[in-house]
């Protein structure tokens, strides 16, 4: 049998033993729930609390729309050495973590395993295994402008022409040291990222780059700048299938740079406002999120910082939610990089 | 053609027949492959998508227009026999030989869909893909997400699915 022989065989049978529920349904007796709304108690303490915080707000933007949109003369990468190093390494840093985790399409389909009911509540600690990995790649990009370094240094490959490293500190202020090594002609430029002992392969050509493990396994990165945002797309290819895509806008405010992401993964929108905060021993980060997936949406905000294992004699992630949910421990892992 | 269900939902909250029996007509295909392919007998099967339209109507404010509509509402259709599925678990036995769940007291061949013996070999999300495409002329690219996978798995699945039909049914059509 063919193809167009199967289809038709069994949508002639799924037609003439399909029920019609319509006489069973009777729209004057289905209640319509109500739209939810957030019902408001006038209190003059609330009153005065809220238009604090709405003049805050307002003063709060003014100065962030000034900081992000105002000094277009000072991105946040302003060489093409800065994008194509910054295009490579977040490349390399996803594509590493993902290939350090199991297909999650290679799951067998376990019904508990699929999307809350409409009925169910969603809950930001569901979506912390989704978010975790993407935090590695926040260590690697977010930091104190000043404390990230692209370099230029004569090749020490003598298959390549042109190299740079690129250094910043992580949240244990480790540091973190990537080196792109690459050749150039007119159309495009072809080479290899190194760190640790790993190294993948990439070609930029155009606002299109491509890093690779194999003809199968790899990234490519879109830059869709503007005039006013930095802003790049990825898709994460496995076995030769879309597994996963990302926006990244990267901008910065009073010199730290901070990044927007937006994942799309199986149907789930993740977006992730991510800020460092500083401190003498180890940094944090604070993270805005909105979950939606095709019927709920979540919004809120936590917190990560570093927390010691002593089993694993390093470092794991400490989740703090802003709704006083208690926390979690996440691994740090599995990217063990370049500050394995 | 594909209608587009954004013109028909202010006609839908204010209780419409007509709205309502359009939007019915042009989903029901689909709302009917997704609950087979999860619950096999007819009894349930029926009840499951009055539910679901039921659902559809009651939870109406939930959806915000410009978005896909008939995926929302086939999500609606897969929560509820995901639902009565979770209910009777207890009583749910997984056939290994047919890579498939089902409720033991009401596997029985003349309460059951003869469609679903010609996707016998498929497992559950095989027949979702397949049923959807072939019975409702679902694009793959909505196939994917409604079944939450991306477009290259979705047809990697169907592609593999038909060939295991095309074995299977050349056997079944000789006997």
């Amino acid at each position: 049998m063919k193809r167009k022989e199967i289809e038709a065989f069994i949508k002639q049978k799924a037609l003439a033993e399909m029920p019609e529920v319509i006489d069973r349904i009777n729209l004057d007796r289905i209640t319509i729930e109500p739209k939810k709304r957030k019902v408001f108690n006038f209190n003059f303490g609330n009153f005065v609390k809220f238009a604090s915080g709405m003049i805050a707000l307002v003063v709060t933007g003014f100065i962030a729309y000034n900081a992000l949109f105002s000094d277009n003369s000072n991105p946040v990468l302003s060489t093409d050495t800065e994008v194509l190093g910054f295009q490579t390494i977040t490349a390399a840093v996803l594509l590493d973590d993902a290939n350090l985790v199991e297909l999650s399409y290679s799951a067998p389909l376990e019904i508990t395993e699929l999307q809350m009911t409409t009925q169910e509540v969603m809950s930001i600690e569901d979506y912390v295994g989704d978010i975790n990995p993407y935090m590695h790649l926040m260590e690697t990009i977010i930091n104190d402008n000043d404390s990230v370094k692209y370099e230029e240094f004569v090749s020490d490959d003598e298959n390549y022409t042109y190299a740079f490293s690129y250094t910043s500190t992580d949240l244990s202020k480790n540091p973190v040291t990537y080196k792109v090594y690459y050749n150039l002609n007119e159309e495009m430029a072809s080479g290899k990222i190194k760190f640790g002992e790993k190294e993948f392969s990439f070609e930029a050509k155009k606002a299109l780059t491509t890093v690779r493990i194999d003809s199968e396994n790899y990234i490519t990165v879109s830059d869709e700048s503007t005039t006013t945002l930095q802003k790049f797309n990825y898709r994460l290819y496995q076995n030769g299938l879309k597994m996963s895509e990302n926006n990244l806008e990267i901008y910065k405010v009073n010199n730290n740079i901070r990044v927007r992401t937006k994942v799309m993964k199986n149907g789930l929108s993740l977006n992730l406002d991510v800020k460092r905060e500083f401190f003498n021993e180890l940094d944090e980060f604070e993270v805005t999120y909105e979950i939606e997936n095709q019927t709920n949406m979540i919004n809120g905000n936590f917190r990560i910082n570093l927390e010691f294992d002593s089993e694993e004699n390093g470092y794991v992630y400490r989740y703090t939610f802003g709704n006083n949910n208690g926390g979690m421990n996440q691994p740090r892992g599995p990217f063990m990089g370049p500050r394995a | 053609m594909q209608i587009n269900y954004d013109d028909y939902i202010d006609s839908l909250i204010k209780k419409d027949n007509e709205a309502f029996k359009i939007i019915y007509d042009n989903t029901k295909k689909g709302v009917f492959s997704i609950i087979i392919s999860i619950v096999k007998n007819k009894a349930v099967t029926e009840d499951l998508m009055q539910d679901t339209y039921i659902k559809m109507v009651e939870k109406i404010h939930q959806y915000k227009k410009g978005r896909n509509f008939y995926a929302w509402l086939l999500q609606i259709a897969k929560n509820t026999a995901l639902d009565h599925y979770r209910k009777f678990k207890k009583e749910i036995v997984y056939d290994p030989m047919e890579q498939s769940y089902y409720h033991d007291s009401l596997k029985t061949e003349e309460k059951t869909y003869s469609v679903l013996d010609l996707v016998k070999p498929l497992d559950d999300l095989e027949k979702q893909i397949v049923l959807l495409h072939a019975v409702d002329d679902m694009k793959f690219k909505d196939i994917a997400q409604v079944v939450d996978k991306p477009l290259g798995t979705v047809l990697w699945i169907y592609n593999k699915a038909i060939k295991s039909l095309k074995s299977y049914l050349e056997v079944e059509v000789q006997k």
